[in-house]
């Protein structure tokens, strides 16, 4: 993969990482632009934390590379300029827990510090920031007072305190009431507004779907998917119909049959004619038709294909393409499994949708 | 309501600020910024280590006090003998609490609950340590001088002077404190949390390292401890008292002795100032050497 856009100011080449024999992230490619918010969606243990890790330099990869501009220019990270290039980068991971016996304001102008934010404005600074969380008032009790959500938001603040151009959030909302939930995800973009670029994770969709430019998900360290939400949910609001004929086209005659599908169905599939909507798949001799998922155009491609006298011995729709079903399945561990096939189905149809 | 929000909710500013960039500079703040940072973070633990050097030195006076009532013949004669009687047990006692009290997060604390995925993007973690040793040299070495100011003033309240032998000692405390902080940072770097820490450095110098040299004496294995006991770095903690007043035979009857009431066992008393000096600064750089290289090849765990 060639990098040459300017916009591109994180990239993330075949990154990968085993422990032991247990790969938990593997071979993800993602390219993050200037001042969107990429959402990074998956259940829990997807690998989210450890590809964040690695980019904090936290976890060197097993392979696989990660670019950050600096100056100008991508470079890869690495131990001798890491220091160099995470400096414009602000960090969230985990839920890391603070020292119980300081006070917001002592922890966060010791961050700052560290990132070299000028003494004089420090304060100012950390007052600034509390402000916008509504924490004023507790600037200066202890951290162990305090319950979850304003630990959180002590969190997102050690991340931006230092006011850095990209923030790194993990998982930022996890375990919280939804009134601090709104809040910061109001903080998300109000960062986003600022010409922010955010990296964003999540076990839940709704939660990035709410905030991201473009979702990468993630499931057992592979990416599934990665695009805008529209294009996300467009593509899955598309359908296959899986059609058996009672006798298995021969080689010779498929071409024929094939065309002549393709006459009889193309004003009821509802998706462009430029994708390759129709398929034969001769491993399990099943026709595939991507059609726009409307039940009304399914019975009328059915009535079609009967009227020309196809023997029909099965008429399918796998269930749901909707990107919220596919998420929630997802989730589901028991399911996993099946779910391979069910991305893979998702890449196929994605893969459809590209050969434009 | 989405109004109310809104009124309530004041959009931040990002003021346009420069930070110090990357480079030596920015390091050595760094560094400065760590010591300071853990000096207010342990402030409380300061205040409650002056008062359990206070209790022990409260300990001790009675302790002499009361004994040199029941057996004159062991009253000091000369300030510096009274010195080491103050000096000798329970300060070591003392110290070795504050060390582990005070080292003992120095390293666990970042992995224990992921601090430190807060902290390791923003500072390397040999800046980290040393910064962190600094401040707890400081928060150390505050205790023994406040304890030693204590001693020298009951000294020059009953003799009228203090030996200036009484900087001897306190160097060599000093000295020692770096070998205590440093074993305890060793044992923090693989340590699950600080209050572990804490326990095993305390149970394991007082303790095992302290029965050591009886096990070697009644095993027979080395009759009278006729070798000196440098693999022992608390060893080396005995000159801080014998210091005061040097014994002239370094080998001799064990202070403590007469266990069984059997046949006195000697041992080394005190190692010799060269001795100490090496063997001191061996320990400090082996405990260390060690601490930095698992505390950089220590991954947090994930949840
Ligand atoms: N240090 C580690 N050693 C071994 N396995 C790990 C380690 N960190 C994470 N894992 C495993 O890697 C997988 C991905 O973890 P993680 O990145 O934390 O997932 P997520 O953040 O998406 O929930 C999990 O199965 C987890 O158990
Ligand atoms: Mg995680």
């Amino acid at each position: 993969m060639k990098i040459n856009n300017d916009n591109i100011i994180i990239s993330f080449k075949n990154l990968s990482k085993k422990f032991g024999d247990f790969q938990a992230v593997s071979n993800i490619n993602i390219d993050i632009k200037r001042g969107e918010i990429i959402g990074f969606l998956g259940p829990n243990g997807a690998g989210k934390s450890t590809t964040m890790k690695m980019m904090a330099y936290l976890l060197k990869p097993t392979k696989g590379e990660i670019w950050i501009r600096g100056n100008g220019k991508l470079e890869k990270l690495s131990n001798h300029n890491k220091d160099y290039l995470l400096n414009n980068i602000g960090f969230l991971i985990e839920n890391p827990a603070f020292y119980g016996n300081v006070s917001p304001r002592m922890i966060l102008k010791y961050f700052a510090e560290l990132k070299g934010y000028p003494k004089k404005k420090v304060n100012q600074r950390i007052e600034e920031v509390l402000e916008t969380f509504g924490m004023m008032n507790w600037i200066d009790k202890k951290i162990k007072t305090f319950s979850k959500g304003m630990r959180q938001k002590i969190g997102i603040a050690s991340a931006i305190i230092h006011n850095p151009d990209i923030v790194v959030l993990d998982e930022p909302t996890t375990g919280l009431d939804p009134q601090a939930r709104r809040e910061i995800r109001d903080f998300i973009l109000n960062l986003k507004n600022k010409g922010k670029t955010i990296f964003l994770s999540s076990h839940l969709l709704y939660e990035v779907s709410e905030v991201a430019d473009r979702i990468a998900i993630i499931n057992r360290g592979k990416i599934v998917a990665f695009d805008t939400l529209d294009n996300l949910e467009s593509k899955n609001q598309k359908s296959i119909i899986n059609i058996e004929l009672l006798n298995h086209p021969e080689d010779n005659e498929l071409d024929r049959i094939l065309e002549h599908i393709r006459e009889i169905l193309i004003p009821f599939i509802g998706v462009s004619d430029d994708l390759n909507w129709l398929n034969y798949n001769k491993d399990n001799k099943i026709f595939q038709v991507l059609f726009n998922g409307d039940p009304k155009n399914q019975l009328i491609i059915l009535k079609t294909l009967l009227r020309h006298e196809y023997e029909i011995i099965e008429f399918s729709v796998p269930k749901a393409g909707l990107l919220e079903n596919l998420f929630i399945d997802l989730t589901s561990s028991e399911k996993t499994q099946y779910l391979d096939k069910k991305f893979d189905e998702n890449q196929k149809l994605k893969e459809i949708s590209m050969e434009v | 309501m989405e109004q109310i929000r809104i009124l309530k909710k004041r959009e931040y500013e990002d003021t346009e600020v420069k930070r110090q960039k990357i480079g030596i500079r920015r390091d050595l703040i760094q560094i400065a910024d760590t010591i300071t940072f853990e000096l207010k973070k342990n402030l409380k633990k300061l205040y409650v280590m002056l008062f359990v050097y206070f209790s022990l030195f409260m300990l001790s006076f009675a302790m002499n006090e009361f004994l040199w009532d029941l057996m004159g013949e062991f009253a000091p004669t000369n300030s510096a003998t009274l010195m080491s009687n103050y000096i000798g047990g329970f300060f070591t006692m003392a110290l070795l609490i504050s060390c582990a009290t005070f080292a003992g997060p120095i390293i666990a604390e970042d992995f224990y609950r992921q601090t430190g995925n807060l902290l390791f993007p923003k500072i390397t973690k040999s800046k980290l340590l040393i910064g962190r040793l600094v401040s707890n040299y400081i928060l150390n070495a505050i205790c023994i001088v406040f304890f030693y100011t204590l001693v020298s003033i009951i000294a020059f309240i009953k003799y009228g002077e203090v030996s200036t032998t009484i900087f001897n000692s306190i160097g060599w405390a000093l000295l020692y404190t770096m070998v205590l902080i440093s074993f305890v940072t060793f044992l923090s770097s693989f340590m699950k949390n600080a209050s572990f820490t804490i326990i095993t450095s305390i149970f394991f110098v007082l303790i095992v390292m302290e029965m050591i040299p009886f096990i070697l004496a009644y095993s027979g294995a080395l009759k009278n401890n006729e070798i000196p006991m440098f693999f022992l770095f608390n060893y080396f903690g005995l000159i801080i008292g014998q210091s005061l007043a040097m014994p002239i035979e370094r080998y001799g009857p064990l202070p403590q002795g007469g266990f069984g009431g059997g046949e006195e066992i000697k041992t080394w008393l005190t190692p010799n100032e060269l001795g100490a000096l090496l063997g001191m600064f061996i320990y400090i750089l082996i405990f260390l050497s060690f601490a930095y290289i698992i505390y950089r090849r220590r991954q947090s765990k994930g949840e």
